[in-house]
């Protein structure tokens, strides 16, 4: 039985998926993590989702993979997959790795939200 | 790196088998003595990164996740300065053949990030000729 890693709501039609987990560097919750926000996508009425990371103080090579593989997911489905929360130390990975350049990133959830009705896939 | 002449005030060897949980605890105690330190939450990061990174690759790549194979770990620490070294008992690799994973061919490729991070997240980072040994030092930043 898998742990629940990420807390589910909805804003009009925007999914915001919020990971609970501090540290995003063990293999199991990487793999129940990624596992449950693909899960997400298999539902049609989810086509905007935002993976909010505020709780987030760590994240390893293994979870930017998992990431890489929502963001396929989501091109598969056409959906906008948003990120948003992200402590600054991780974002700093982001840079260095130039994922930022991949993924559309928003500073908070409320500027995640917004965003979704002017954002466009990269 | 690892000069005789540097002054340590923390150190540690050991050596484990290939299990994450043993090294995400080691993990765990290496940080506790850098922020007993008083570094950054910057510099925190950067080498908590790097040690992840780099027992990851031991584990699972160097080692295959094999419990029966091993992994050899020293850490020498001061106010200004970590050093690491981490062995496994694979047959080793090419640091120098894994893609750039910032080149547009390779960005989307879910592998390949581990190594560059390392080498992004410290100050000097070196592999033994048959790469199954890796050495790197973080000096203090901020």
């Amino acid at each position: 039985m898998s742990q629940q890693r990420i807390d589910v709501k909805k804003v009009a039609d925007i999914t915001i998926a919020t990971s609970r987990d501090m540290k995003l560097n063990d293999d199991l919750v990487i793999q129940e993590w990624g596992d449950q926000l693909l899960a997400l996508l298999d539902d049609h009425a989810c086509r905007k989702l935002l993976v909010n990371f505020e709780r987030v103080l760590f994240m390893s090579s293994s979870a930017l993979r998992a990431l890489i593989t929502l963001n396929k997911k989501a091109k598969e489905v056409k959906a906008t997959l948003l990120l948003c929360g992200i402590d600054d130390n991780i974002m700093e990975a982001f840079r260095i790795t130039r994922l930022d350049n991949v993924f559309q990133i928003k500073k908070n959830e409320d500027e995640g939200v917004r965003s979704f009705t002017v954002v466009t896939d990269k | 790196m690892d000069s005789d002449a540097r002054l340590w005030s923390w150190s540690k060897d050991c050596s484990f088998p290939s299990d994450m949980k043993i090294a995400h605890d080691l993990i765990e105690e290496v940080m506790e003595q850098v922020k007993l330190g008083g570094w950054s939450n910057k510099d925190e990061f950067a080498v908590n990164m790097a040690l992840e990174e780099a027992l990851v690759n031991a584990i699972q790549h160097g080692n295959g996740s094999d419990p029966a194979k091993r992994v050899h770990f020293s850490c020498r620490l001061n106010s200004q300065r970590i050093y690491i070294r981490i062995e496994d008992e694979g047959s080793g690799f090419d640091p120098n053949a894994i893609p750039d994973p910032t080149d547009p061919e390779h960005l989307l490729v879910t592998s390949g990030r581990g190594v560059f991070l390392i080498k992004s997240f410290v100050s000097r980072v070196k592999w033994n000729e048959s790469g199954n040994v890796l050495e790197f030092e973080k000096d203090r930043e901020h």
